[in-house]
């Protein structure tokens, strides 16, 4: 009888301990703010990614996040993706500069250049993995990741997040995210994650 | 029945084949970016290594030397500018079925060795992308037991980073459906932006596919409710058509209309175009003071343009001339107009512009070519006032009156008087002439103390003031007089009177100096 109560006892406080534990690395699912709905009621595949903006100090936030956002987004999506340089090329051509969004109708012509439905744009707000003087910090990222619809240029969906690496901690120090880059690809799935929670779907192609 | 045996093992021995997917592919491993060393570092350590996996996988992998004379070809100076063009020559110039590329998205090597990269597989072919791969790695997550044996760089991190990454390098990328090709515009000419009605507008498509004979679709430019039929060039990428424009002024879309033999239609939207015909409403605001219904001014006037209904400008030019038409200053510029101009007054040779009227005109030019015209007449008043000083003995009194003849308002007047020392003994200033000022001289044996006396309303009211004679022998002491009075354009003229007393009886009049507020040299001392 005593041994039986001393294990039950020690699994108890385990379980105890875990879950106080696990609790450090609660997180709350990317907030998508839906102005409108999808084109084809989500069922797109031609998707063109524009070039983020950086509101941040940090050098390239821009250029990181959206490599890794586009890498997620063929990965987890399978979607036809256009490739960075089409977009930059019509950019020039359209006399936009990098970093700002285009217009309404800019959109619509970029999208109807590219054949794509769905137009994805973006804005890093904060990105960081070190203090001044070089101290190290956790990584945290917050971005605001639009999707507009291709043929009429308007604003579809909105979806803001941020995130620290200790947000990921699951016990003690495991789980913990030491760099801007996998915190970056953790965010970009959430957010796609998000989306087909709330009726973006994969493209099947 | 052998036979059937065969042909159904050579099948399945041809479909395992193809399934282990690197059978002759030929991947162009593409420089690797280093966003960590600026947005044209490459990071040659990791392209080498993948590089070297890929050949251990089996690929023919282009030399590296080969690719960077391909960029240096093709200006791909970094990833951003590697566009589906690129891909589809990489494939004819250096032969390759697969480009690998990526981009090493984070670097720190001072605190905490840590490392991030992106990797894209792209098939030249249908230009699909097939797979990609990112991930990260620091020296954190590498946690060994009480930190021993932890190394404090990035040498070793590099290759267990592209490991990482390629641990999920697709085998089954054969099998990725081929793209369907869209239909892809490769440039739009659309222009003018801004026309005015009457003139043409021209419209030239670039497109990425070329269409069979029998599959030859008809293409049309539709603006303003019209469609106009495109004419394809000789090498049949190219569709373009003019057409000229009537419609009213307004913004209008022009969208690219398809229509195959097969029933197939497709509409994109390509830009627009602004027809305005109305030229800018524009008027001249002069900041100055108003004299008979002309602003005047001395040394500067300031010319603030004012549009009526705003609009983008193209160009504008401000010309300021003179009663004969001759210019005397001219101004222009590119885009919008700037918030305001000043003139001071100096015609083009530098010196100041003569007295009289000019005429300020300023021509402006909207994105359509549309001109419009803004004139506005500047007065340039140089002519100090001119002062009407009248002194009088009364008994003991002193009566000074002042005057000015002359149009434009005086802004002040002053007058101080010293004693023979030189002391300021009494100060009067008012805003209004004419002024009269009666100057009673006591006996008192200590001086007055010196006090400004503001004169608000001059004539009418004459001031009186008490003048202390310094000296007990009661000898009739010397005043000395000074005069300023400015105008409301800033001219100043200024008299200087030696001997009140003697001014008054009218005996030197040697002693008076009149100053002007013109310009002149000074000696420097």
């Amino acid at each position: 009888m005593r041994p039986f109560l001393c294990r039950t006892s020690v699994c108890l406080l385990m379980a105890g301990l875990l879950l106080t534990l696990a609790g450090c690395g609660f997180r709350s699912r990317p907030m998508v703010m839906k102005q409108a709905p999808l084109p084809d009621e989500g069922n797109v595949c031609r998707v063109a990614v524009l070039p983020f903006s950086n509101q941040c100090g940090y050098p390239l936030a821009d250029t990181v996040f959206y490599r890794i956002f586009v890498a997620e987004l063929l990965e987890n999506g399978n979607y036809l993706v256009s490739q960075e340089g089409d977009v930059r090329k019509i950019y020039r051509q359209m006399k936009v500069i990098i970093g700002r969004t285009p217009d309404i109708e800019q959109i619509r012509a970029l999208a109807g250049r590219l054949g794509v439905q769905m137009v994805i744009s973006g804005s890093v707000l904060e990105m960081r993995d070190k203090a001044e003087y070089g101290r190290k910090l956790e990584p945290s990222i917050a971005v605001v990741v639009r999707i507009l619809d291709g043929e009429s240029g308007r604003t579809l969906w909105t979806t803001f997040v941020r995130r620290e690496g200790r947000d990921y901690r699951k016990v003690m120090h495991f789980g913990v995210i030491n760099t801007v880059s996998a915190l970056a690809k953790r965010m970009s799935r959430e957010i796609l994650e998000a989306w087909f929670e709330e009726g973006l779907h994969r493209c099947s192609e | 029945m052998r036979l059937r045996g065969i042909i159904v093992a050579t099948g399945l021995f041809l479909c395992l084949f193809a399934a282990s997917g690197v059978y002759a592919m030929t991947i162009a491993v593409l420089p690797i970016e280093d966003l960590s060393r600026g947005q044209n570092g490459v990071n040659a350590e990791m392209t080498d290594y993948l590089a070297w996996e890929l050949n251990q996988r089996g690929f023919d992998v282009i030399d590296q030397d080969a690719v960077i004379d391909f960029l240096a070809r093709n200006r791909v100076r970094w990833l951003g500018f590697l566009d589906t063009r690129h891909i589809i020559q990489a494939r004819e110039e250096l032969g390759a079925d697969l480009i690998l590329f990526g981009t090493i998205s984070l670097r720190q090597e001072d605190v905490a060795p840590t490392l991030g990269l992106s990797l894209y597989l792209v098939r030249t072919d249908d230009t699909r992308t097939l797979w990609t791969g990112s991930g990260g790695i620091s020296q954190a997550d590498l946690i060994r037991i009480l930190d021993l044996g932890e190394k404090k760089d990035i040498s070793g991190l590099m290759a267990l980073l592209g490991q990482k990454v390629m641990e999920k390098w697709p085998e089954d990328y054969v099998f990725v459906a081929k793209q369907q090709p869209t239909l892809e515009i490769e440039k739009v000419s659309l222009g003018p932006e801004h026309i005015r009605r009457g003139e043409k507008v021209s419209c030239e498509v670039r497109l990425r596919t070329r269409w069979a004979e029998e599959d030859m679709p008809r293409i049309f430019f539709k603006a303003g409710g019209r469609v106009h039929l495109a004419r394809q060039s000789k090498d049949g990428f190219t569709y373009s058509a003019q057409w000229r424009v009537d419609d009213r002024d307004g913004r209008y879309p022009v969208t690219m209309v398809i229509n195959w033999p097969s029933g197939r239609r497709k509409v994109s939207f390509l830009g627009s175009y602004s027809v305005d015909s109305a030229p800018p409403r524009l008027v001249l605001e002069l900041k100055g003071i108003k004299l008979e219904g002309t602003v005047a001014f001395r040394d500067r006037v300031i010319i603030i343009p004012r549009m009526l209904r705003r609009e983008p400008v193209a160009r504008w030019r401000i010309k300021v001339k003179d009663e004969n038409g001759e210019e005397q200053m001219s101004y222009n510029g590119y885009g919008n107009l700037p918030m305001r101009f000043v003139w001071n007054g100096r015609g083009k040779d530098g010196w100041p512009a003569a007295e009289g009227i000019y005429h300020v005109e300023l021509e402006v030019w909207d994105k359509a070519g549309n001109r419009s015209v803004a004139t506005e007449n500047v007065a340039v008043a140089r002519t100090p006032p001119s002062m009407v000083l009248e002194a009088k003995n009364r008994g003991r009194d002193l009566i000074i009156d002042l005057n000015h003849e002359g149009k434009v308002p005086i802004a002040f007047w002053r007058m101080e008087m010293r004693n023979e020392k030189g002391e300021v003994v009494k100060v009067a200033e008012g805003d209004q002439l004419p002024a009269r000022e009666v100057i009673k001289v006591a006996n008192g044996r200590v001086p007055l103390p010196k006090s400004v006396v503001k004169v608000a309303k001059g004539f009418g009211r004459p001031l009186m003031m008490d003048v202390a004679v310094p000296d007990e022998s009661k000898k009739k002491t010397k005043l000395a007089c000074t005069v300023v009075i400015r105008d409301v354009l800033g001219n100043e003229t200024r008299k200087e009177i030696d001997d009140l007393e003697r001014f008054a009886r009218g005996e030197d009049a040697s002693a008076e100096k009149e100053e002007d507020g013109s310009p002149a040299w000074v000696e420097e001392f």
